[in-house]
C-alpha cells in the first residue's frame, strides 16, 4: 500500500508506542505532532533578485500532561528509540500509570473549508514577476524613492496529531505573503513605507491583488512621511484608520484574553465575564474559519476544528480564547485557539483571525467631529503586558487634525495606554471594516494572524512624539 | 557521518555542475523549565539538527535547507539549489575561500544538575514573595540552556567545527495594591553553573512596589540615564545601522559618513569575538572567516562596518568576520558577534549626581515595532525613576521616549563602569554599561 507522507518518516506503531509510554509514566493525557513543511522565500532588493532559499521543516513535538503541568520534547529524529529516549527525560517525576493508549487506525483528513489548490503553487517565474511588478512600480512612485525591498514567502505545511483521547487527524495548510517595503529620502532624512498582503491560500490568491496598489501605497507613505514633521507629544484624542489599525484590539485585549495568561489569573482579564471591559461600541470576534484568510486553518494545532468566538459584545466580555490544557484549569472548553509555531513549540491559546465589528458612522463625520487630534491611518506593531495591561502600538502614517480637519502629516510616534482604559474610551465607530495580516509572536512562537477594525476614535491616549 | 554526507554531497554537486558547495550545520540540545507557584509549569528537553546547503552555480548562489540530513535529499537539494541559482542576479555572493584556523572554545562551568535547576527556581520563587507584602506572584520563574555545535564544510576543503553552550534566568515578579498592578523582570546570563546575583531578589521586588506608584511626568525635554540592560537593548534593536549590507543598500542613517564624527567623543563601540564578559564566543563566523576584534565607532568617530565576504567585496572594504545567519532557515546576512559600548569609569550613581535632574529609566519596550534602524528614528514607552537632587525620588510610568539614535550618540554625557550583556538572539549578543543623555524629547502628561 502507498504510504502517506508522514509514514515515510515514522509509522503507526511508533506513535502508539510514544504515547503508550506517555501513560505508563503517569501521564493522565499525551500527544504527538508531526510536522513536513516546504518553505520558499524571494527577496527582491533594488529591482534585482537576491536572494532565493527552499527549505523543508521536518520534525515531532510530544507533549504530556500531568493534571494541570505539562512536559514537552521535541526532535528532528523520528526514529522510536530517540523518542521514547526524549521523552523519558522530559518526564522528570514518574508517576504510576493511570489509562491505556489507544489504537491508532487511519487518521482522518480534515475537510478543507478553503479553496486551495494544492496544483496551483505558482512556478518560479510567476513568483519572480510578482515581485519585480511590485518593484517596478514602488521604485517609479517618486525621485525621491531610494530602495525597495519586496519579499515572497509561501509555505506548504502537512501535520499529523495524535493523541490518547483517540483523537487522530492530518490537515494541510498552505500560505502565502507578499511584503514590500520603501524607503524614500528627502533632505538628508530616510523614512520608511510597508504594505503587505497574505492569505491561506495558493498563488492564484494574487489574482485578487492589486499589486500596483500595495506597491505604489508603500512608496506613497514612504514619501508622505519623509516630508513630515514629527508627531506632537501628550494625551489626545486619536482616530485610528481601518485594516492594520486592529492592532489596537490585538494589543490592548486580545492577547490578554487568550487562556495562556487567564488561565493564571494573572490577565486583566481574568475573572471578568460578563462584566463591562469596552465602550458599548466595541463588538470583538476571534473567527479561524474566515475563508482563506491569513489566520485561518481547518483545525487548530491540537486537531480541534476552527470556530468563531465572540469575545467582546457591545462591550462587554463573552468569551476567553481556549486552549485545552488551560482550558483543565479553567473549567472551560477550548475553542478551536490552540495554535503554535511549528513542532518545536508546546501549542498555546493564540488568536487566529480577530476583528471589531464595524459601526455606523462615516469616517468623515468622524474626523469633522475631532476638533484636536491625531489621525493614526496606517500602524505599525506593537506590544503588551497582560499582568498589567500596559500596551503599545506604533503609527506608521499619520497626520494632525485640527479643527476637524486633516492638516499636516507626523510621523515617528509610539501610542501607549492600559488596555481597559482605551477601550472604554472608543466612543465612534465607522462603518468600514477592514483586514490586515500580521505576525504575532508569544510563548508558542510567531504565527500568521489577521487584525481588523473599521475606523474608529479613542477619545484619549498618549502620544509619543516629540517636545519641542 | 556528517563528513560521509557531505562527501556525497560534494560529488553530485560536481557532477550537477556546481562550482563550489558547502554545508552549515547546527545541532544542539536544549533544556528550560518554569516554576509557578511551587509547580513545575513547563519542562521541556529537545534535541535538533539540520543543515543549510549553499551552492555556486553559473557564478550565482543557491539555498536549500532541511531538518532532515539524509542522502536521498541530495537530489532535491541540488535541483532547488541550481533553480534558485539560476533566477537570483548576481550581487557578489560566493563561497569564499578562507584559511583552517584553530578553534578557540572558552571554558564554561559544567551545566547544573536539572533537580537543583527545579529546586533553585522554586527557592527564588518563596525568596521573591516573602521580600514583600505586594508582591503577589512572580510570573517569570525561568531557566533555559542550550548546547549546540556549528559545523561548515565547503568543497575549498574547508572543515570547521565549534561549540557553543548557554544558558540563563529569567525571574518576574508582579506587584499588585488596590487597581494597580506592576511587573519587574531581571534576566541573568551565564556560561554554565547557577549564579544568581545576591542582591537581584531585592532590587526586583523593590522597583515593582515602587512602579506602583508611578506617574507620568509633563511632556518636555530632559536629560536621561539609561541602565545598562535599557541600553543595551537599544543598542541591540540599532545594531543594524553597522550592517555592510544595510550600507550598501541605502538603508543606515550612516550612510556617507565613515571617518566622520558621529558620536561624542566618550562613545567607542567595540565588537569583539572573545571579550570575557560577553555569554558566547566565536573564533570563525558563519563562512568559516576568522573573526576578529575591531572598534566599529572610535571615540565618537564612524571607523568601521560589519561585513560578510559579499559585502566587504562589494565595497571594497576589507573583511570582517561577521557573516552569520539567524538559523539555518535563513541566508547569509551580517551580525555583530559581540558588539559593546565601551565602558568608562564612573558609577550609575555617579550619572544620575552629574545630571541632577531628569530621569533613570529602567524599562524599554516596543522594540520590534517603536523604532526604524533606517532611519535612527525611535519612540519607545519606558517606565523609570525621577532624578531629584542627583538621586532617583519616585517613579514614572505611561510615558515615551522619542529621539533618534544618532543625535543620542552625539548627546551622551556620561559612561559608567557597569558593562552588561543581553541575552544572544541567535545571531550574536550585544551590551553597554549604563549611560547618561542629554536632552531627550518625553511624552507623557
Amino acid at each position: 500500500m502507498r504510504k502517506v507522507w508522514w509514514e515515510k518518516m515514522l509509522d503507526r506503531v511508533t506513535i502508539e508506542a510514544v504515547l503508550a509510554e506517555a501513560l505508563d509514566l503517569g501521564g493522565d493525557f499525551a500527544e504527538v505532532f508531526v510536522e513536513d513543511r516546504f518553505n520558499t522565500h524571494f527577496q527582491m532588493i533594488g529591482g534585482r533578485l537576491e536572494k532565493g532559499l527552499r527549505g523543508n521543516d521536518f520534525g515531532i513535538g510530544i507533549r504530556v500532561y500531568f493534571g494541570q503541568t505539562s512536559v514537552y520534547t521535541y526532535s528532528n529524529d523520528p526514529s522510536r528509540d530517540t523518542l521514547i529516549r526524549l521523552l523519558r527525560d522530559a518526564v522528570y517525576q514518574k508517576a504510576a500509570s493511570k489509562a491505556t493508549a489507544p489504537r491508532l487506525e487511519a487518521p482522518t483528513l480534515f475537510s478543507n473549508h478553503h479553496r486551495i489548490d494544492g496544483k496551483r503553487q505558482g512556478s518560479d517565474r510567476e513568483k519572480v514577476d510578482l515581485l519585480r511588478r511590485a518593484a517596478e512600480v514602488a521604485g517609479a512612485y517618486s525621485p525621491e524613492v531610494r530602495q525597495t525591498q519586496i519579499n515572497y514567502i509561501d509555505q506548504s505545511q502537512r501535520v499529523l496529531i495524535a493523541n490518547t483521547d483517540g483523537g487522530f487527524v492530518e490537515d494541510n495548510r498552505m500560505r502565502t505573503r507578499l511584503s514590500i517595503s520603501v524607503t524614500a529620502e528627502h533632505e538628508g532624512g530616510l523614512q520608511t513605507g510597508m504594505t503587505n498582503r497574505g492569505a491561506h491560500q495558493d498563488f492564484s490568491f494574487y489574482k485578487t491583488v492589486d499589486v500596483d496598489h500595495l506597491a505604489s501605497e508603500a512608496s506613497r507613505i514612504a514619501v508622505t512621511m519623509a516630508h513630515a514633521g514629527y508627531a506632537p507629544s501628550g494625551k489626545m484624542p486619536v482616530i485610528i484608520g481601518n485594516g492594520f489599525g486592529g492592532v489596537l484590539f490585538h494589543e490592548a485585549s486580545g492577547h490578554g484574553l487568550e487562556a495562556t495568561s487567564v488561565a493564571k489569573g494573572i490577565s486583566v482579564y481574568a475573572g471578568r465575564l460578563g462584566e463591562r471591559v469596552a465602550s458599548p461600541l466595541v463588538t470583538a470576534i476571534d473567527d479561524g474559519m474566515i475563508p482563506n484568510a491569513w489566520g485561518s486553518q481547518n483545525c487548530d494545532d491540537e486537531g480541534k476544528p476552527s470556530q468563531r468566538n465572540v469575545l467582546i459584545e457591545k462591550g462587554i466580555l463573552k468569551g476567553y480564547l481556549v486552549d485545552r490544557l488551560n482550558g483543565r484549569i479553567m473549567g472551560m472548553e477550548p475553542t478551536g485557539s490552540a495554535r503554535r509555531q511549528s513542532y518545536r513549540y508546546a501549542p498555546t491559546s493564540r488568536m487566529t483571525n480577530t476583528y471589531l465589528a464595524a459601526g455606523e458612522d462615516r469616517v468623515e463625520e468622524i474626523i469633522a467631529d475631532t476638533d484636536r487630534g491625531l489621525f493614526a491611518k496606517y500602524l505599525g506593531g506593537g506590544s503588551v503586558n497582560t499582568a498589567t495591561g500596559e500596551f503599545n502600538f506604533a503609527v506608521m502614517e499619520g497626520y494632525l487634525i485640527e479643527k476637524g480637519r486633516i492638516t499636516r502629516p507626523v510621523r515617528g510616534a509610539t501610542l501607549i495606554g492600559r488596555g481597559s482604559e482605551v477601550l472604554m474610551r472608543v466612543d465612534r465607530v465607522a462603518n468600514d471594516l477592514d483586514h490586515a495580516q500580521g505576525m504575532c509572536g508569544s510563548i508558542s512562537g510567531s504565527i500568521p494572524v489577521n487584525v481588523g477594525q473599521p475606523t474608529l476614535r479613542v477619545s484619549e491616549i498618549t502620544v509619543g512624539g516629540r517636545s519641542e | 557521518m556528517l563528513k560521509g554526507f557531505f562527501e556525497q554531497l560534494k560529488a553530485a554537486a560536481m557532477e550537477a555542475g556546481f562550482e563550489s558547495v558547502e554545508i552549515f550545520y547546527q545541532g544542539g540540545r536544549a533544556f528550560s523549565t518554569k516554576i509557578f507557584r511551587t509547580e513545575i509549569e513547563r519542562y521541556q528537553v529537545s534535541e535538533d539538527a539540520g543543515i543549510s546547503i549553499r551552492g555556486v552555480y553559473d557564478g550565482k548562489v543557491g539555498y536549500f535547507y532541511s531538518e532532515r540530513i539524509a542522502p536521498e535529499l541530495i537530489g532535491t537539494a541540488l535541483e532547488a539549489m541550481k533553480n534558485n541559482a539560476l533566477l537570483v542576479e548576481s550581487n557578489g555572493e560566493t563561497i569564499a575561500r578562507t584559511r583552517q584556523i584553530p578553534v578557540a572554545e572558552k571554558a564554561h562551568l559544567p551545566l547544573p544538575d536539572h533537580e537543583e535547576v527545579v529546586e533553585t527556581l522554586r527557592g527564588m520563587e518563596r525568596q521573591l514573595l516573602a521580600m514583600r507584602d505586594e508582591i503577589v506572584d512572580v510570573p517569570h520563574n525561568l531557566y533555559a540552556e542550550h548546547e549546540a555545535e556549528t559545523v561548515i564544510m565547503n568543497s575549498h576543503g574547508l572543515a570547521l567545527s565549534q561549540k557553543t553552550c548557554l544558558n540563563y534566568l529569567v525571574f518576574g515578579v508582579l506587584a499588585k495594591r488596590d487597581v494597580r498592578s506592576k511587573t519587574a523582570v531581571r534576566v541573568a546570563t551565564a556560561r554554565g553553573g547557577l549564579e544568581i546575583p545576591d542582591a537581584l531578589a531585592g532590587e526586583l521586588t523593590k522597583e515593582a512596589v515602587e512602579l506602583l506608584d508611578a506617574q507620568p511626568v509633563v511632556s518636555g525635554v530632559y536629560d536621561v540615564v539609561l541602565r545598562h540592560d535599557v541600553a543595551a537593548d537599544l543598542l541591540d534593536a540599532f545594531a543594524g545601522i553597522f550592517s555592510g549590507e544595510a550600507l550598501e543598500k541605502g538603508l543606515t542613517p550612516l550612510k556617507g559618513r565613515m571617518g566622520e564624527r558621529i558620536g561624542a567623543e566618550r562613545l567607542t563601540i567595540i565588537d569583539d569575538p572573545m571579550v570575557d564578559s560577553a555569554p558566547i564566543h566565536r573564533t570563525f563566523d558563519d563562512e568559516g572567516i576568522e573573526t576578529t576584534a575591531k572598534r566599529v565607532v572610535n571615540q565618537g568617530r564612524l571607523q568601521q562596518f560589519l561585513h560578510n565576504t559579499r559585502t566587504a567585496s562589494v565595497l571594497g572594504m576589507a573583511r570582517t568576520g561577521n557573516g552569520y545567519r539567524s538559523s539555518i532557515k535563513s541566508v547569509l546576512g551580517i551580525s555583530p558577534t559581540n558588539l559593546f559600548i565601551e565602558p568608562g569609569t564612573l558609577s550609575l550613581e555617579d550619572l544620575m549626581t552629574d545630571v541632577g535632574e531628569g530621569l533613570l529609566i529602567i524599562d524599554v519596550q516596543a522594540l520590534h515595532s517603536g523604532l526604524n534602524p533606517v532611519s535612527g528614528d525611535f519612540s519607545l514607552p519606558v517606565q523609570g525613576y525621577r532624578i531629584k537632587g542627583g538621586r532617583p525620588s519616585g517613579t514614572v510610568d505611561q510615558i515615551t521616549m522619542s529621539g533618534n539614535v544618532i543625535d543620542l550618540f552625539g548627546s551622551l554625557i556620561g559612561v559608567a563602569d557597569d558593562l552588561h550583556f543581553n541575552v544572544p538572539n541567535g545571531m550574536g549578543s550585544v551590551g553597554s554599561p549604563s549611560l547618561s543623555v542629554k536632552g531627550l524629547s518625553i511624552s507623557g502628561k
